[in-house]
């Protein structure tokens, strides 16, 4: 029960900013010594050396997008957390528009309201994907015929005397 | 060998840079591609070779060629470069590589055929996922029998109830299950269904200023299709352990 009692919030910006660079460090040197490769010139030398040069280049470029969308959301996400005193997909979905929407804040209203919708969106689908993967997993471990009984917490039933079982 | 006459210059555009020239007669000279103009040595930057397109070596169309100042009419000829070729056997040639490629065989049609189907059954699959992302956020966040429904209704009651708010204090927030990510978006919740009719039991925690706690609610659907509470209440965190009844229905 550790975990609980140490709130995450506002040390989660930080966490979600490093992990999200490293994501995009990761997937950008992925693509980039792809497209590196394809873009050299021809022999085997040149391609390695292209992709090398361009990985070196473009993945730290990539990742510190990332680094910023994350650290941006997180930290839309932590505000909405404090100003609502309650933590559900509506957050998540909230500061995913609001960050779409700072991030293109340079481009015009019209650029913030797209970028915005596409940021919701996008996190909408991730949350979808976080539902179902939850409830995957949870009918994965879903006993065969659950036997449910109350709390203990509760007391007996108060209107049982009716009740067959307790007599 | 290929002959090319010149026009004779007019006096007057004797000094102008550009003379039209004409090849004459059929090309014998397939395997050239460079036609050497003028008797006299290569030098420097004026070239001297006539670099021939491929395609003008099996036509006669006429060509303009740019000469660069020369000293005609003696015989080196320097040629500065080699362009405007007429469009006329560009076209011949496009019609001919059009009739090649444009057949269309029964093996290419079912090769295209199953590279459609492929496509499509990719965007389809796509559509479908997308759509069924959607769907869940929407059932999870408008529909009223979602567990996030239940969950909101029951921290609203929580937050408006006198004795939960003076045991933990007031700012009280709710949350759910922590993932490993450090969100605490989802919470717990069970269905299951007795005597045919759909039961949920929903476990979230709350948290004040002074206390922490666990909220247990179950909820069971009613005969005109809304949730019921069945009960619903808040287990104090630490010693003594205190419950606090909010509903018991049972």
């Amino acid at each position: 029960m550790e975990e609980y009692a140490r709130e995450p919030c506002p040390w989660r910006i930080i966490d979600d900013c490093g992990g999200a660079f490293s994501m995009g460090c990761i997937g950008g040197g992925l693509v980039h010594s792809i497209l590196g490769a394809r873009n050299a010139p021809a022999g085997y030398k040149n391609r390695l050396v292209g992709s090398f040069l361009a990985v070196k280049h473009k993945a730290p470029v990539v990742g510190g997008n990332f680094a910023v969308w994350g650290g941006l959301f997180s930290t839309f996400d932590c505000a909405l957390v404090h100003i609502r005193k309650k933590e559900d997909p509506w957050n998540s979905i909230t500061s995913g528009a609001m960050t779409g929407a700072v991030l293109a804040a340079r481009n015009g209203v019209f650029a913030m309201a797209a970028s915005a919708t596409v940021g919701g969106v996008l996190l909408a689908m991730i949350e979808g994907i976080g539902i179902l993967m939850t409830r995957m997993s949870a009918e994965q471990f879903r006993p065969v015929n659950p036997q449910m009984e109350d709390p203990s917490q509760l007391g007996p039933k108060p209107t049982s005397f009716g009740d067959s079982q307790y007599q | 060998m290929l002959k090319l006459t010149l026009k004779p210059l007019s006096p007057a555009a004797r000094n102008h840079m550009a003379q039209t020239c004409h090849f004459s007669g059929k090309f014998p000279l397939l395997q050239y591609n460079f036609l050497r103009i003028g008797t006299g040595k290569c030098k420097g930057h004026l070239p001297c070779l006539l670099r021939l397109q491929p395609f003008a070596m099996f036509t006669q169309y006429p060509c303009s060629v740019v000469m660069y100042k020369t000293a005609w009419p003696t015989k080196s000829i320097q040629l500065h470069s080699v362009c405007n070729f007429a469009t006329k056997p560009k076209k011949e040639i496009q019609q001919v590589s059009d009739q090649k490629e444009g057949r269309v065989t029964v093996a290419k049609k079912v090769v295209q055929a199953g590279k459609d189907v492929t496509y499509l059954g990719v965007i389809i699959v796509g559509l479908g996922i997308t759509a069924l992302m959607f769907f869940t956020v929407g059932k999870e966040l408008f529909s009223s029998k979602s567990p996030n429904v239940v969950y909101t209704r029951a921290l609203k009651r929580c937050k408006s109830n006198d004795e939960v708010t003076s045991v933990f204090g007031l700012p009280l927030k709710g949350y759910g299950e922590m993932t490993r990510r450090k969100r605490r978006r989802h919470v717990s919740h069970f269905e299951y269904e007795k005597d045919g009719v759909m039961h949920m039991r929903v476990k979230f925690y709350i948290e004040g200023p002074d206390k922490k706690g666990t909220v247990h609610c179950e909820v069971r659907e009613n005969e005109s299709g809304d949730l019921d509470y069945r009960y619903l209440f808040v287990e104090v965190e630490g010693y003594p352990p205190q419950t606090i009844i909010l509903e018991d229905n049972r």
